[in-house]
């Protein structure tokens, strides 16, 4: 036997020592000598590596062996030289003999080019699911209405989401693929903000011939402005871009060359019209109907360049959502202009007797502000009777998003919703809804609560019947399992909320303590020096912090929880209750939910003062999915409750994955939002407290108005629920 | 060692050179108008917005000297009013900061007075209203306030702890001034004048701060702050990369969560 050092081995030396290892299933039809030439042609590593492997694997199973050493050589080529890809294919085959035998296993060492491809995809390629939140993250910060991130077969925005591939892995390495990914958001993003949607395109499009060729060049014009203008907006992140736009870099080459630097010439009209579509589009200010014009203008003279970056234009598809955003933002602005003018109005009564007299329309109108930073080159003021006001965030934002879409606030935007329309479609449905439910229920033993009706701008007397009803308890595994899931989080909490209870102050001036205050001492000398009364509080002590809070969680139990956010709000529950049971804060649970307001029903979990035993657990495992979120009682009913207790403090917090809606369709909309807001006055006069927990997105659209801004808290990944809900709690007692 | 020293000297704290404040609206019209009439000042607004700032430029063009208190959870009243001490045999009795501005007609600021315990709160209620005394219970007297005494205090309504609100009996004593970050504009100014960047720089750290400010809510609790603005253009100023001088003087001071850095630091790489 020849050598064992770190020569390499030539084809014989290498049958040699595969031999020792193959022996069993070698025979004279088959011999190691394929193998071995081809492996004497690796390097010295590589062969070292190949014939560990193959002792290791025959000490299993000879054949597989045998096998491993026939594609050893082509996978060392395939997987690039790269022997830590090797090592993840040589584990891949042996667990895919260990789970399913040895064919499966021959099949993976078949299909190493497979393996391969996918290897490095996954090596220096970057998943969207591993960026998602990153991303969003960065295009929130970027201007305009916030947008999600979502995958999908074809990059492109509907104005709402930018859809991106699963999976970038065109170039060498990881950073450059992130940086590919973050490429193609801007570029979707800048469609959004620079106003590529201002107008409807179809209509453009369609006043050409072919619209499917004006659709293209649009497209391509509308890129090389988009990038001009990102060029301004993001000069950093345009640097670094530069190295990823060939094709549109080639293009404006082409632009600079002149006559003598063609070999032949006949290109040379069309690089001088690309010369000045490009001159056009990289003004500053420049804007979509720039584009428009140069389409126009270049439709029959030019053909499109399809830039890799581009992705597609949904046409339909926006206009779509467009046409129903403007509509809904449409509403929404008119009725809370109609509130600004409310207390507008409400704010001047007051003070002057003028309440009928005053009651004259409200006129609304814009004033344009130029501000060359913003895509349009200006902005807009809101103004109330000749004076520049400014409205509420909420409104804020949604004035922004219309100027977004519009690029103004058109006169008839500025009208404030009036009543009228809205008391006919309540009274109707509030007379039918009666009808059904009169005689079917009885109303013996149910509290009685009023509700707002913000048309009429006064309560509905006795409006809802509410009762209190029994969760059916589960005695399952449900909480012990929860608890380990989250083992991690649980010690997290534990610690935390140690150190809140852990607390102690000093307390200093006590008329007896462990030890002396000495500038309590010394002051009381003094004083006694002065010829004044002794002062006998010249003690300190140490004492934990008096929390003296009471919380009542009202959670959420409409049909829409149903499935894992039910899941997630019991498992919220099980991780509350753990951390104050540690901190000895007084607690109750309740759910609530309901069909129309002759049912509305709240779900006794655990009383202010009902200890937290096996029966109160096995009623959060009960918690299940009802019926709909009519809001307004239930925050009164547990008012009312929570107004027995006594504490310093009272804090009402809701649980919410949406908003109020009811099964008469009534409450859904202003009229549940402001009967939610009404009530949640009712309990602030009472001193409470109300904060709201949401998984709904949307939240900021209207529980800013409900809650107030700081007052609520919106948590995008419902898996963080469990652990979220516990965080704010402590947050918002420490 | 002379126990007075602890005193404070009203004279030593005038302030001669004009702080550098920029005017974002008609808030020093309205502090003068509230200083004219006796009415005490709340600013409200978040941190390093320029309320201190303000508070010293007001000191100074209303020619009075300015007493900052900087309140926190253990001060007492006999912190603010005064206590007796001994010295050499004697008692000797000494002014705490609020005492001493109303006697000698100076500004009293009370930095973020929610930290404050509550019943520190109520020895400045007879001073926040038309009274205008100082009770020194101690003494057993009732100090009346010099004409020219001003009482003003901050106060950050971001917090979200509900135990940390500012009761009504005090905040209806207070004319309220609301400051925000400023505009693009003047805070880009600021950043100009105040260290002296120049103003592409400036537009740039305003817009990266505009950035920030979109993330409140979605990930972050605060937007980057003008002081955090300056903070950075005093780095980039000194020769640190613009990116990098991002990233230590401002994201890593909004949040720890990893996800969130790489984000805010990718919005900077945009930009410069
Ligand atoms: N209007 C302004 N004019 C000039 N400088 C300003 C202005 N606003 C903010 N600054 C700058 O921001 C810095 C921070 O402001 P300041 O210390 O006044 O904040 P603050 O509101 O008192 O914050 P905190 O609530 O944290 O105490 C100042 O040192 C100053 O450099
Ligand atoms: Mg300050």
């Amino acid at each position: 036997m020849k050598n064992h050092t770190n020569d390499i081995l030539n084809a014989e030396d290498m049958e040699e020592r595969l031999d020792q290892f193959l022996d069993p299933i070698l025979s004279f039809r088959r011999s190691a000598v394929g193998p071995a030439k081809q492996m004497s042609m690796l390097t010295v590593e590589e062969q070292q590596f190949g014939l560990h492997w193959v002792e290791v694997i025959a000490s299993t199973n000879a054949e597989m062996a045998y096998q491993y050493a026939a594609h050893f050589s082509d996978a060392i080529l395939l997987l690039r030289h790269d022997l830590n890809a090797v090592e993840n294919w040589t584990i891949e085959a042996m667990s895919a003999f260990d789970e399913r035998g040895l064919q499966l296993c021959i099949k993976v060492l078949h299909n190493t080019k497979e393996f391969s491809e996918n290897y490095f995809k996954k090596q220096h390629g970057i998943m969207l699911d591993d960026i998602k939140k990153l991303l969003t993250v960065f295009v929130c910060g970027l201007n305009g209405r916030s947008l999600k991130i979502e995958a999908a077969e074809q990059t492109c925005t509907d104005t709402e989401t930018i859809y991106l591939p699963e999976v970038v892995s065109k170039y060498p390495t990881k950073e450059e693929n992130f940086f590919y990914f973050k490429l193609l958001t801007v570029y979707q993003w800048a469609q959004n903000w620079f106003g590529t949607w201002r107008y409807d395109l179809n209509e453009k499009f369609n006043q050409f011939d072919d619209p499917v060729r004006a659709l293209k060049l649009f497209h391509c014009f509308e890129s090389i402005r988009l990038l001009s203008r990102i060029r301004y907006e993001l000069p950093g992140f345009f640097r670094q871009a530069e190295n990823f736009l060939n094709d549109y870099n080639e293009l404006q080459t082409k632009t600079l060359l002149t006559h003598d630097d063609l070999p032949e010439n006949n290109n040379l009209n069309a690089n001088k019209e690309w010369q000045s579509i490009f001159s056009k589009l990289s003004e500053k200010q420049s804007r979509v109907d720039d584009t428009l014009d140069l389409l126009e203008q270049y439709y029959s003279l030019i053909e499109a360049v399809d830039f890799s970056f581009q992705g597609v234009l949904l046409v339909n598809k926006v206009q779509n959502i467009k046409t129903r955003r403007l509509s809904d933002e449409k509403t929404l602005f008119r009725e809370a202009l109609a509130r600004l003018a409310d207390e507008k109005h409400q704010a001047n009564s007051e003070s002057v007797e003028t309440f009928e007299m005053d009651k004259k329309k409200p006129d609304f109108d814009t004033v344009l502000i130029e501000d060359i930073d913003l895509p349009d080159g200006a902005t807009f003021e809101l103004t109330l009777d000749g004076q520049v006001i400014v409205p509420p965030d909420d409104v804020e934002s949604l004035m922004s998003s219309i100027i977004q879409d519009i690029g103004e606030i058109p006169e008839e935007y500025l009208v404030a919703a009036g009543p009228g329309k809205y008391v006919t479609e309540n009274e109707v449905s509030a007379n039918k809804t009666d009808g059904v439910w009169s005689g079917a229920y009885h109303e013996e033993g149910a509290y009685f609560y009023d509700e707002w009706d913000h048309v009429r701008q006064h309560h509905r007397k006795n409006w809802c019947v509410v009762r209190e009803v029994r969760v059916m308890p589960v005695y399952d595994d449900f909480v012990q399992k929860t608890l380990s899931n989250h083992m991690g989080i649980v010690k997290t909490l534990r610690r935390n909320f140690e150190a809140l209870k852990g607390e102690e102050k000093l307390l200093k001036r006590q008329i007896n303590g462990d030890d002396i205050d000495i500038d309590a001492v010394v002051e009381s000398y003094a004083e006694l020096s002065m010829g004044m009364e002794l002062n006998e509080r010249i003690f300190t002590r140490m004492q934990r912090d008096d929390r003296n809070i009471a919380v009542m969680f009202m959670v959420d139990m409409s049909g829409s929880t149903k499935g894992w956010i039910n899941q997630a709000e019991r498992e919220a529950l099980v991780l509350l209750c753990e951390s104050l049971e540690m901190l000895g804060d007084r607690y109750a649970i309740y759910g609530f939910s309901g069909t129309t307001r002759k049912r509305c029903e709240i779900y006794h979990i655990k009383h202010i003062d009902e200890n937290y035993n096996d029966k109160v657990r096995a009623r959060i495992s009960g918690v299940s999915a009802k019926d709909y979120t009519r809001m307004g009682f239930a925050i009164r009913h547990l008012t009312a409750l929570l107004e027995e207790v006594e504490a310093k403090t009272k804090l009402l917090i809701t649980l919410s994955d949406g908003k109020p809606e009811d099964y008469d369709g009534q409450y859904r909309g202003k009229y549940g939002i402001e009967d939610t807001r009404q009530s949640l006055f009712e309990a602030r006069e009472k001193g409470i407290h109300p904060y709201c927990i949401t998984i709904d997105k949307e939240a900021g659209d209207y529980l800013p108005h409900m809650y107030g801004a700081a007052n609520y808290v919106v948590i995008e990944d419902i898996n963080k629920l469990p652990l979220k809900v516990s965080d704010i709690y402590r947050k918002l007692t420490a | 060692m002379d126990l007075l020293s602890q005193e404070i000297l009203p004279e030593n704290y005038f302030i001669n050179d004009e702080p550098y404040y920029e005017s974002v609206g008609d808030e020093i019209e309205i502090f003068e108008s509230a200083y004219k009439n006796k009415l005490p000042v709340l600013l409200k607004g978040p941190t390093g917005c320029g309320k201190t700032r303000f508070m010293e430029h007001m000191a100074w063009r209303l020619r009075r000297p300015l007493i900052t208190v900087s309140c926190h959870d253990d001060l007492t009243a006999s912190d603010l009013v005064g206590r007796y001490l001994i010295t050499s045999g004697e008692t000797v009795w000494v002014d705490g900061p609020l005492a001493k501005s109303v006697r000698s007609g100076a500004i009293c600021y009370l930095d973020e007075v929610v930290e404050a315990r509550k019943d520190t709160t109520v020895v400045i209620h007879p001073l926040a209203d038309d009274r205008r005394v100082l009770p020194m219970e101690k003494r057993g007297v009732v100090l009346e306030a010099e004409e020219k005494f001003c009482l003003a205090m901050s106060y950050n309504p971001g917090y979200q702890s509900v135990l940390k609100d500012l009761k009504q009996s005090t905040r209806q004593r207070f004319v309220a001034l609301e400051f925000d970050y400023p505009d693009a504009k003047i805070e880009q100014k600021i950043l100009e004048n105040e260290v002296g960047v120049d103003s592409a720089l400036a537009r740039n750290l305003v817009k990266f701060a505009h950035m920030t400010r979109n993330l409140k809510g979605s990930g972050l609790d605060e937007g980057a702050s003008t002081r955090l603005l300056v903070h950075a253009a005093l780095l980039i100023k000194d020769g640190i990369n613009p990116v990098a001088a991002c990233r230590s003087s401002i994201a890593q001071a909004l949040t720890d969560d990893p996800e969130m850095l790489s984000a805010i630091n990718e919005l900077s790489a945009s930009l410069f």
